[in-house]
């Protein structure tokens, strides 16, 4: 009786699986495999000639092998779409919006180049702590944006647009400012 | 023998379909296939298991180990509750593709 699970394993082997999981599925393919080869056995076939039969059950490894994978792996709860673009995105957008108003909160008052004087517009140093935040926000959000595996390009164009969510977040507060000055 | 592409999409209904009479293992499964499409259909062990484990993740089947009288473990798949809600609306879109195609057939015939 040749070992098919030997045989299983090896044709399976770099099976991108969790070891448990890599395991039954070799053990019920051997299974299948040593049914098959018992019951040509069965219908009076010489043992080469059933090895050979048993082997006309796969034509390519490699196909069955990708095709077990894309099988038995469960779905990202997110998409790629959601979670390289539109998650990091908002999140971006959430932080940006924080950092707003932890600089309203906390940040340098106005009355310093403002004389005491009630502020009409965004003082400079609340330009310099918005633009100080920006940076980070953008990093934060193109790290989570890559993190997800995909396509280099793929990942690259998302990558690119992210920013533009950051500046949203800030570009509405920033843009009065300027019109102020 | 049916042709792959065409065995293909019917394989879905054929395995729901031998499992409505209970738990087999993937080998039986495909036996029980070809026995009764007298060897109409038949499907490799290639063919049989991605699909199993495709049907088994969208929980219309479901795999279990289980030792036979003889004390060898096998996997052994039945239909869920919704693997037979599938099966009827299943059994009726092919009945209606066949109806049409044998309509289709017949036309040309004639």
């Amino acid at each position: 009786m040749p070992d098919w699970r030997g045989l299983v394993r090896q044709r399976l082997t770099g099976i991108q699986l969790k070891e448990h999981e890599a395991a039954e599925v070799i053990e019920e393919l051997a299974d299948h495999l040593e049914d098959a080869y018992r019951s040509f056995l069965r219908k009076g076939l010489l043992e080469e000639e059933c090895v050979q039969e048993v082997l006309r059950e796969v034509s390519s490894w490699r196909d069955l092998r990708a095709e077990i994978e894309s099988s038995r792996k469960r779905e990202p709860a997110m998409n790629k779409r959601v979670s390289q673009f539109w998650f990091p995105a908002f999140l971006t957008l959430f932080l940006s919006q924080v950092a707003l108003m932890l600089i309203q909160e906390f940040g340098p008052r106005d009355y310093l180049f403002a004389g005491g004087e009630p502020p009409t517009h965004a003082s400079p140093e609340r330009r310099v702590c918005r633009v100080a935040c920006y940076s980070p926000s953008d990093r934060c959000a193109r790290r989570i944006s890559f993190r997800p595996r995909g396509r280099t390009r793929q990942v690259h164009i998302r990558r690119s647009h992210i920013p533009g969510t950051s500046v949203f977040g800030f570009g509405p507060d920033w843009l009065a400012a300027s019109v102020n000055i | 023998m049916i042709a792959s592409g065409i065995k293909r999409g019917t394989a879905e209904l054929a395995v729901l379909s031998v499992l409505e009479s209970g738990p087999l293992h993937g080998y039986e499964i495909a036996r029980h296939i070809e026995q009764q499409t007298r060897g109409s259909l038949r499907f490799t062990l290639a063919a049989l298991y991605p699909m199993l484990y495709r049907l088994e993740k969208l929980k219309l089947v479901q795999g279990s180990w289980e030792s036979s009288p003889n004390g060898r473990r096998r996997r052994c798949y039945r239909l869920t509750a919704t693997g037979k809600k599938k099966l009827v609306p299943l059994r009726k879109e092919w009945s209606q593709l066949f109806v049409a195609l044998r309509q289709l057939a017949g036309g040309s015939n004639a």
